[in-house]
């Protein structure tokens, strides 16, 4: 059994593997950071033309987008490196383009519990400075120690690294 | 440098001309194009081409329309402009220009002989 995820690309559904999932989404990073700043219409065109193979391959919207399906689909296209050199860092385009930026508690960035680690990865501000709102916010009193708790208690720990 | 990088050097040289050469015998969408120039081994991974494709229409050299497609989504139909018309024109002198002077310098210039 395997856990899959729905993703729309190009304004059509489909049901992907996990891995399949990820490497794809490391796939387009990839290229966007090739591209020039801004060009989101050669993204929009490759992603219909993926969507388009992916169709091709799987015909059934009942059957699901494998990891072989996206590494056959990634070599039709064509390796990242044919597309330039990268312009910009890849962690520059994470947040945009993740499809899913789930919220987790940090495991590298942490000082008690992860948690303000975890927010600045989901908002993408530094931590420091959550670190230090949350301090001033306890000390004003009111629910914030309260809330840090709450989502000790139910924020899960971010996946281990594989 | 091997004689396989130089072959796909000259290609990429060229790959503008060709799809601004392909769309003049009539208006196409991406993967019709992407099948012509693999056909013609001109490409070999089908990414490259939309890059190159955002870049014309940019400089105006195409632009494009959307068409309803028998199956799935809508195509993105490119169509050359009058621009792309006059800049095909020069490519072709170019092109022609140069398969002569690679004629004179492979086989040597008659005239001065």
């Amino acid at each position: 059994m395997k856990e899959t995820i729905n993703v729309n690309i190009a304004q059509q559904a489909f049901t992907m593997d996990m891995d399949a999932y990820s490497a794809l989404t490391a796939y387009l990073d990839d290229i966007s950071r090739r591209m020039p700043e801004g060009d989101t219409e050669t993204m929009a065109d490759i992603e219909s033309r993926i969507a388009e193979i992916f169709r091709e391959r799987v015909p059934s919207p009942m059957m699901v987008i494998t990891y072989s399906v996206v590494k056959n689909t990634m070599s039709q296209i064509g390796d990242a490196e044919n597309f330039g050199m990268a312009n910009r860092p890849l962690n520059d385009s994470k947040n945009k383009n993740r499809g899913v930026l789930k919220f987790y508690r940090s495991r590298s960035n942490r000082s008690i519990a992860g948690v303000c680690g975890g927010l600045s990865e989901y908002f993408g501000i530094d931590a420091t400075l959550i670190r230090i709102l949350a301090l001033v916010c306890i000390f004003a009193g009111g629910a914030t120690l309260w809330l840090y708790l709450i989502l000790w208690l139910v924020v899960p720990y971010e996946p281990k690294e594989k | 440098m091997n004689e396989d990088n130089v072959k796909v050097q000259m290609r990429k040289g060229i790959l503008e001309y060709c799809i601004l050469a392909i769309l003049s015998r009539g208006d196409s969408y991406a993967p019709k194009i992407i099948a012509e120039l693999k056909e013609a081994q001109m490409i070999v991974v089908e990414g490259t081409l939309y890059p190159i494709l955002t870049r014309q229409k940019n400089a105006g050299l195409l632009t494009y329309r959307w068409e309803e497609s028998p199956q799935g989504p809508p195509r993105k139909y490119y169509m050359l402009t009058d621009a792309g018309q006059r800049q095909l024109a020069q490519l072709d002198e170019a092109w022609e220009e140069m398969v002569e002077q690679i004629r004179v310098i492979r086989h040597g210039n008659p005239e001065t002989e």
